[in-house]
């Protein structure tokens, strides 16, 4: 998987999570570029995120996440 | 706690729980006050509200685990069938899935009447550990 397909997978994810139906990711979002990604959004994106990609993080992993290339990096690795 | 692990319990639905659920939620449609609204409407009698099943699954979670340091972070439930005054409701939990990295564990859940087996409601919650 290319990091241009995660991000495309990963758009709708975001979309649904953060109730925005115009959110648009890149590798270089941050947390703060999206007013709702608060720490409960956040655990739903993992386990929204896990099962979309049928992949399991552990807690290291995404507490090293800053940024969604790394979460891009995390999927594409596991 | 593993993928399968459960847990049952059985909810009497007493008149004094229904009141009190009444009081509590301040729902007096008529669909849950007056029978025959109810019976006019294609049900047996006034019908319990359904979100009394949220209360029990509150006691499932809050009650029946083997950890207390948790928390709901997501419920669902879908409802299959009324649920009257005088009822028992055995309700099940079982784990289907543990998301470690986050420490959330998510459950099936069903409802059904004891005496009959009749599903009454099915669905999913989530807990995180904290």
């Amino acid at each position: 998987m290319t990091e241009e397909q995660a991000i495309n997978e990963l758009t709708p994810i975001f979309r649904e999570i953060f109730e925005e139906d115009d959110i648009e990711i890149t590798s270089q979002t941050v947390a703060a570029d999206i007013p709702e990604w608060d720490s409960l959004n956040h655990i739903y994106l993992v386990v929204a995120i896990e099962k979309h990609f049928g992949k399991k993080f552990t807690a290291q992993q995404i507490a090293n996440w800053k940024n969604v290339g790394e979460v891009v990096q995390t999927i594409i690795e596991a | 706690m593993e993928i399968g692990f459960q847990r049952t319990h059985e909810f009497e639905v007493s008149k004094e729980k229904y009141l009190n659920f009444l009081k509590l939620s301040e729902d007096h449609n008529p669909m849950h006050v007056n029978d025959e609204f109810a019976i006019k409407h294609g049900f047996k009698e006034k019908v319990v509200h359904g979100n009394i099943l949220n209360a029990f699954l509150s006691f499932m979670i809050g009650e029946t685990l083997p950890i207390k340091n948790v928390v709901i972070i997501d419920q669902s439930i879908k409802y299959k069938s009324p649920v009257y005054i005088g009822m028992t409701i055995r309700t099940t939990l079982v784990v289907t899935e543990n998301i470690d990295a986050v420490q959330v564990t998510q459950f099936k859940v069903l409802f059904e009447e004891t005496l009959t087996q009749k599903k009454l409601a099915t669905g999913t919650i989530s807990i995180q550990k904290k």
